[in-house]
Protein backbone atom coordinates (compact mmCIF):
# COMPACT_ATOMS: atom_id res chain seq x y z
CA UNK A 1 0.00 0.00 0.00
CA UNK A 2 0.77 3.82 0.23
CA UNK A 3 3.61 5.28 2.24
CA UNK A 4 3.19 8.45 3.45
CA UNK A 5 6.57 9.10 3.29
CA UNK A 6 6.70 8.03 -0.68
CA UNK A 7 8.50 10.29 -2.90
CA UNK A 8 6.14 9.11 -6.16
CA UNK A 9 3.42 10.00 -3.51
CA UNK A 10 4.85 13.21 -3.05
CA UNK A 11 5.48 13.95 -6.57
CA UNK A 12 2.42 13.21 -7.66
CA UNK A 13 0.69 15.48 -5.08
CA UNK A 14 3.07 18.38 -6.08
CA UNK A 15 1.67 18.60 -9.66
CA UNK A 16 -0.13 21.68 -10.28
CA UNK A 17 -4.01 22.41 -10.63
CA UNK A 18 -4.84 22.27 -14.41
CA UNK A 19 -6.50 25.04 -15.23
CA UNK A 20 -10.62 24.08 -15.57
CA UNK A 21 -11.19 25.80 -19.57
CA UNK A 22 -14.32 28.26 -19.70
CA UNK A 23 -15.77 26.39 -22.86
CA UNK A 24 -17.31 23.21 -21.08
CA UNK A 25 -19.71 25.28 -18.84
CA UNK A 26 -21.53 26.30 -22.04
CA UNK A 27 -21.51 23.37 -23.69
CA UNK A 28 -22.77 21.43 -20.35
CA UNK A 29 -25.35 24.09 -19.98
CA UNK A 30 -26.99 23.87 -23.56
CA UNK A 31 -26.42 19.84 -23.19
CA UNK A 32 -28.86 19.82 -20.30
CA UNK A 33 -31.05 22.12 -21.63
CA UNK A 34 -31.84 20.12 -24.89
CA UNK A 35 -31.82 16.62 -23.11
CA UNK A 36 -34.33 17.80 -20.91
CA UNK A 37 -36.37 19.95 -24.09
CA UNK A 38 -36.63 15.98 -25.60
CA UNK A 39 -37.09 13.92 -22.47
CA UNK A 40 -40.19 15.68 -21.49
CA UNK A 41 -42.11 15.01 -24.51
CA UNK A 42 -40.61 11.57 -25.20
CA UNK A 43 -41.76 10.17 -21.74
CA UNK A 44 -44.75 11.71 -22.12
CA UNK A 45 -45.29 9.82 -25.65
CA UNK A 46 -44.42 6.81 -23.85
CA UNK A 47 -46.65 7.29 -21.07
CA UNK A 48 -49.65 7.83 -24.15
CA UNK A 49 -48.41 4.54 -25.96
CA UNK A 50 -48.84 2.83 -22.80
CA UNK A 51 -51.71 3.81 -21.54
CA UNK A 52 -53.26 3.45 -25.26
CA UNK A 53 -52.13 -0.16 -25.35
CA UNK A 54 -52.66 -1.16 -21.86
CA UNK A 55 -56.41 -0.02 -22.73
CA UNK A 56 -56.11 -1.74 -25.82
CA UNK A 57 -55.71 -4.79 -24.44
CA UNK A 58 -58.87 -4.30 -22.15
CA UNK A 59 -60.90 -3.78 -24.65
CA UNK A 60 -60.21 -6.71 -26.90
CA UNK A 61 -59.87 -9.37 -24.05
CA UNK A 62 -62.90 -10.91 -23.48
CA UNK A 63 -63.68 -11.11 -20.20
CA UNK A 64 -65.44 -14.28 -19.58
CA UNK A 65 -62.24 -15.68 -21.05
CA UNK A 66 -60.47 -14.57 -17.63
CA UNK A 67 -61.14 -17.06 -14.98
CA UNK A 68 -62.60 -15.64 -11.76
CA UNK A 69 -60.72 -15.73 -8.17
CA UNK A 70 -63.67 -17.99 -7.45
CA UNK A 71 -63.07 -20.27 -10.56
CA UNK A 72 -59.20 -20.63 -9.27
CA UNK A 73 -60.37 -20.85 -5.54
CA UNK A 74 -62.55 -23.92 -6.80
CA UNK A 75 -59.71 -25.25 -8.94
CA UNK A 76 -57.52 -24.87 -5.87
CA UNK A 77 -59.66 -26.82 -3.91
CA UNK A 78 -60.49 -29.95 -6.08
CA UNK A 79 -58.27 -33.21 -5.73
CA UNK A 80 -56.07 -33.50 -8.71
CA UNK A 81 -58.08 -35.95 -10.43
CA UNK A 82 -61.04 -33.56 -10.00
CA UNK A 83 -58.87 -31.03 -12.73
CA UNK A 84 -61.01 -32.59 -15.19
CA UNK A 85 -63.96 -30.37 -14.17
CA UNK A 86 -62.06 -27.53 -14.07
CA UNK A 87 -61.18 -28.13 -17.75
CA UNK A 88 -64.91 -29.21 -18.41
CA UNK A 89 -65.96 -25.72 -17.14
CA UNK A 90 -63.55 -24.09 -19.18
CA UNK A 91 -65.33 -25.85 -22.34
CA UNK A 92 -68.49 -24.75 -20.90
CA UNK A 93 -67.34 -21.23 -21.16
CA UNK A 94 -65.72 -21.60 -24.52
CA UNK A 95 -69.33 -22.79 -25.39
CA UNK A 96 -70.98 -20.21 -23.85
CA UNK A 97 -68.96 -17.39 -25.78
CA UNK A 98 -68.90 -19.07 -29.31
CA UNK A 99 -73.29 -19.71 -28.74
CA UNK A 100 -73.03 -15.82 -27.72
CA UNK A 101 -71.24 -14.78 -31.52
CA UNK A 102 -73.53 -17.20 -33.47
CA UNK A 103 -71.03 -19.70 -33.78
CA UNK A 104 -71.83 -22.87 -36.21
CA UNK A 105 -72.68 -26.57 -35.83
CA UNK A 106 -69.71 -28.03 -36.67
CA UNK A 107 -67.74 -25.34 -34.32
CA UNK A 108 -69.68 -26.24 -31.29
CA UNK A 109 -69.34 -29.75 -32.09
CA UNK A 110 -65.85 -30.33 -31.46
CA UNK A 111 -66.54 -28.66 -28.18
CA UNK A 112 -69.03 -31.03 -27.28
CA UNK A 113 -66.94 -34.04 -28.20
CA UNK A 114 -63.55 -32.88 -26.08
CA UNK A 115 -66.47 -32.21 -23.47
CA UNK A 116 -67.93 -35.59 -23.28
CA UNK A 117 -64.11 -37.12 -23.55
CA UNK A 118 -63.24 -35.03 -20.90
CA UNK A 119 -66.09 -36.22 -18.58
CA UNK A 120 -65.68 -40.17 -19.74
CA UNK A 121 -62.06 -39.67 -17.75
CA UNK A 122 -63.82 -38.17 -14.47
CA UNK A 123 -65.08 -41.15 -12.20
CA UNK A 124 -67.42 -38.81 -10.42
CA UNK A 125 -71.15 -37.34 -11.21
CA UNK A 126 -71.30 -35.04 -14.55
CA UNK A 127 -71.62 -31.63 -14.16
CA UNK A 128 -74.52 -30.29 -14.46
CA UNK A 129 -73.95 -28.18 -18.06
CA UNK A 130 -74.08 -24.70 -17.93
CA UNK A 131 -76.74 -22.74 -19.03
CA UNK A 132 -76.72 -21.00 -22.24
CA UNK B 1 -25.49 13.38 6.68
CA UNK B 2 -23.91 16.73 7.61
CA UNK B 3 -25.93 19.86 7.27
CA UNK B 4 -23.84 20.33 4.65
CA UNK B 5 -23.84 17.12 2.77
CA UNK B 6 -27.84 17.47 3.55
CA UNK B 7 -27.43 20.72 1.66
CA UNK B 8 -25.02 19.44 -1.31
CA UNK B 9 -27.92 16.80 -1.67
CA UNK B 10 -30.41 19.00 -1.82
CA UNK B 11 -28.62 21.04 -4.99
CA UNK B 12 -28.13 17.68 -6.12
CA UNK B 13 -31.84 16.99 -6.74
CA UNK B 14 -32.45 20.76 -7.97
CA UNK B 15 -29.94 20.62 -9.89
CA UNK B 16 -31.38 17.24 -11.68
CA UNK B 17 -34.80 18.42 -11.50
CA UNK B 18 -33.86 21.29 -14.05
CA UNK B 19 -32.88 24.41 -11.07
CA UNK B 20 -29.91 26.18 -13.19
CA UNK B 21 -28.54 27.80 -10.04
CA UNK B 22 -28.58 24.49 -8.19
CA UNK B 23 -26.69 23.07 -11.77
CA UNK B 24 -24.25 26.30 -11.80
CA UNK B 25 -23.47 25.98 -7.65
CA UNK B 26 -23.02 21.89 -8.33
CA UNK B 27 -20.48 22.59 -11.37
CA UNK B 28 -18.74 25.53 -9.50
CA UNK B 29 -18.28 23.29 -6.63
CA UNK B 30 -17.13 20.00 -7.82
CA UNK B 31 -15.65 20.99 -11.83
CA UNK B 32 -12.29 21.66 -10.97
CA UNK B 33 -11.42 18.83 -9.30
CA UNK B 34 -13.30 16.40 -11.45
CA UNK B 35 -11.44 18.20 -14.47
CA UNK B 36 -8.23 17.39 -12.45
CA UNK B 37 -9.05 13.63 -11.67
CA UNK B 38 -9.72 12.89 -15.54
CA UNK B 39 -7.19 15.54 -17.23
CA UNK B 40 -4.69 12.82 -15.14
CA UNK B 41 -6.36 9.88 -16.30
CA UNK B 42 -7.00 10.39 -20.11
CA UNK B 43 -3.88 13.06 -20.71
CA UNK B 44 -5.79 14.93 -22.86
CA UNK B 45 -7.49 18.17 -22.42
CA UNK B 46 -10.44 17.05 -25.34
CA UNK B 47 -11.23 14.14 -23.60
CA UNK B 48 -11.08 15.34 -20.47
CA UNK B 49 -13.75 18.51 -21.12
CA UNK B 50 -15.86 15.42 -22.69
CA UNK B 51 -15.32 13.15 -19.48
CA UNK B 52 -16.07 16.18 -17.24
CA UNK B 53 -19.70 17.03 -19.32
CA UNK B 54 -20.29 12.91 -19.48
CA UNK B 55 -19.92 12.87 -15.84
CA UNK B 56 -22.16 15.78 -14.98
CA UNK B 57 -24.65 14.91 -17.50
CA UNK B 58 -24.54 10.95 -15.81
CA UNK B 59 -25.01 12.55 -12.55
CA UNK B 60 -27.87 13.95 -12.77
CA UNK B 61 -29.48 11.15 -14.62
CA UNK B 62 -28.71 8.95 -12.16
CA UNK B 63 -29.07 11.34 -8.98
CA UNK B 64 -32.05 9.66 -7.14
CA UNK B 65 -29.60 6.85 -6.51
CA UNK B 66 -27.35 8.84 -4.62
CA UNK B 67 -27.88 7.57 -0.58
CA UNK B 68 -25.40 10.27 1.19
CA UNK B 69 -23.81 7.29 1.84
CA UNK B 70 -20.14 9.33 1.06
CA UNK B 71 -19.93 13.01 -0.08
CA UNK B 72 -21.09 14.06 -3.44
CA UNK B 73 -17.47 14.68 -4.70
CA UNK B 74 -16.65 10.88 -3.67
CA UNK B 75 -19.35 10.26 -5.92
CA UNK B 76 -19.26 12.68 -8.81
CA UNK B 77 -15.47 11.04 -8.90
CA UNK B 78 -16.51 7.56 -9.30
CA UNK B 79 -19.00 8.37 -11.92
CA UNK B 80 -15.75 10.34 -13.23
CA UNK B 81 -13.56 7.44 -13.31
CA UNK B 82 -16.32 5.22 -15.10
CA UNK B 83 -16.67 7.77 -17.62
CA UNK B 84 -12.72 8.44 -18.40
CA UNK B 85 -12.37 4.74 -18.82
CA UNK B 86 -15.71 4.58 -21.11
CA UNK B 87 -14.45 7.07 -23.15
CA UNK B 88 -10.72 6.30 -23.60
CA UNK B 89 -12.23 2.52 -24.71
CA UNK B 90 -14.17 4.58 -27.01
CA UNK B 91 -11.24 5.98 -28.77
CA UNK B 92 -9.32 2.60 -28.28
CA UNK B 93 -6.69 3.79 -26.17
CA UNK B 94 -7.16 0.93 -23.60
CA UNK B 95 -5.87 -1.53 -26.32
CA UNK B 96 -2.38 -2.27 -25.12
CA UNK B 97 -3.41 -2.76 -21.35
CA UNK B 98 -0.35 -4.19 -20.43
CA UNK B 99 1.71 -1.64 -21.96
CA UNK B 100 3.11 0.61 -19.21
CA UNK B 101 5.11 3.58 -21.76
CA UNK B 102 3.70 5.93 -23.60
CA UNK B 103 3.94 5.36 -27.36
CA UNK B 104 2.94 8.87 -28.23
CA UNK B 105 5.68 11.76 -28.43
CA UNK B 106 5.48 13.54 -25.76
CA UNK B 107 6.76 16.50 -27.60
CA UNK B 108 3.04 16.43 -29.07
CA UNK B 109 1.88 17.85 -26.12
CA UNK B 110 1.55 21.55 -25.01
CA UNK B 111 3.76 22.72 -21.83
CA UNK B 112 0.59 23.93 -20.00
CA UNK B 113 -0.38 19.88 -20.48
CA UNK B 114 3.10 18.49 -19.85
CA UNK B 115 3.34 20.41 -16.33
CA UNK B 116 0.44 18.91 -14.82
CA UNK B 117 1.02 15.79 -15.70
CA UNK B 118 4.69 15.76 -15.29
CA UNK B 119 6.25 12.66 -15.30
CA UNK B 120 2.98 10.75 -15.93
CA UNK B 121 3.08 11.75 -19.84
CA UNK B 122 6.04 8.77 -19.58
CA UNK B 123 2.86 6.52 -18.98
CA UNK B 124 0.28 4.68 -21.13
CA UNK B 125 -3.19 5.94 -20.14
CA UNK B 126 -3.87 2.63 -18.36
CA UNK B 127 -1.32 2.71 -16.49
CA UNK B 128 -1.44 6.47 -15.71
CA UNK B 129 -5.20 5.88 -14.63
CA UNK B 130 -4.07 2.92 -12.46
CA UNK B 131 -1.32 5.32 -10.51
CA UNK B 132 -3.39 7.96 -10.49
CA UNK B 133 -6.20 6.24 -8.94
CA UNK B 134 -4.17 3.77 -6.40
CA UNK B 135 -1.47 6.81 -4.87
CA UNK B 136 -4.20 9.82 -4.87
CA UNK B 137 -7.36 8.35 -5.38
CA UNK B 138 -7.18 5.44 -2.53
CA UNK B 139 -8.38 2.73 -4.89
CA UNK B 140 -7.61 -0.54 -4.12
CA UNK B 141 -6.68 -3.15 -6.53
CA UNK B 142 -9.90 -5.17 -6.69
CA UNK B 143 -11.71 -1.96 -7.36
CA UNK B 144 -9.69 -1.32 -10.25
CA UNK B 145 -9.03 -4.58 -11.55
CA UNK B 146 -12.88 -3.94 -11.57
CA UNK B 147 -13.14 -0.90 -13.47
CA UNK B 148 -10.74 -2.14 -16.31
CA UNK B 149 -12.26 -5.69 -15.99
CA UNK B 150 -8.75 -7.00 -14.83
CA UNK B 151 -7.62 -9.36 -12.52
CA UNK B 152 -6.15 -8.42 -9.43
CA UNK B 153 -2.30 -9.45 -10.43
CA UNK B 154 -2.65 -7.47 -13.41
CA UNK B 155 -3.45 -4.07 -11.25
CA UNK B 156 -0.88 -4.67 -8.91
CA UNK B 157 1.85 -5.85 -11.91
CA UNK B 158 0.66 -2.75 -13.86
CA UNK B 159 1.23 -0.29 -10.57
CA UNK B 160 4.42 -2.23 -9.91
CA UNK B 161 6.09 -1.62 -13.03
CA UNK B 162 5.06 1.95 -13.58
CA UNK B 163 6.08 3.27 -9.89
CA UNK B 164 9.50 1.59 -10.80
CA UNK B 165 9.40 3.85 -14.50
CA UNK B 166 8.53 7.07 -12.29
CA UNK B 167 11.18 6.34 -9.49
CA UNK B 168 13.27 6.24 -12.09
CA UNK B 169 12.67 8.82 -14.11
CA UNK B 170 12.58 10.74 -10.77
CA UNK B 171 16.19 9.82 -9.63
CA UNK B 172 17.36 10.88 -13.39
CA UNK B 173 15.84 14.15 -13.31
CA UNK B 174 16.87 15.04 -9.78
CA UNK B 175 16.59 18.25 -8.52
CA UNK B 176 14.44 19.31 -11.42
CA UNK B 177 11.77 17.24 -10.35
CA UNK B 178 12.33 17.51 -7.06
CA UNK B 179 8.98 19.03 -5.61
CA UNK B 180 10.90 20.95 -2.89
CA UNK B 181 12.51 22.84 -5.30
CA UNK B 182 9.22 24.05 -6.50
CA UNK B 183 8.72 27.35 -6.83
Amino acid sequence: MTRPNDPIQAYLASLPEPALPDTVWPRLKRRQKDRRRWFGPVWLLAAACAGAFAVMLAVRTPPTMIPSSADRDQAAALAPSANILVQVRAIDRALQIAYARGADAAETRDLWQIREALLAQSSGPPPRPTRI
Amino acid sequence: MTDSCHEQTRILYQASRGDGQAFAALYREHAQAIYSLVLRMTGQHASAEDTLQDTFLRAFQQAGSFRGESSIRHWLKRIAVNAAIDRMRQDRRLVALDQIEEQASPTGRNDDLNEVLGLLTRLSPSARSVVWLHQMEGYSHPEIAELFGHSQSWSKSVLARSLDLLRTSLADSGTKSDPTQRS
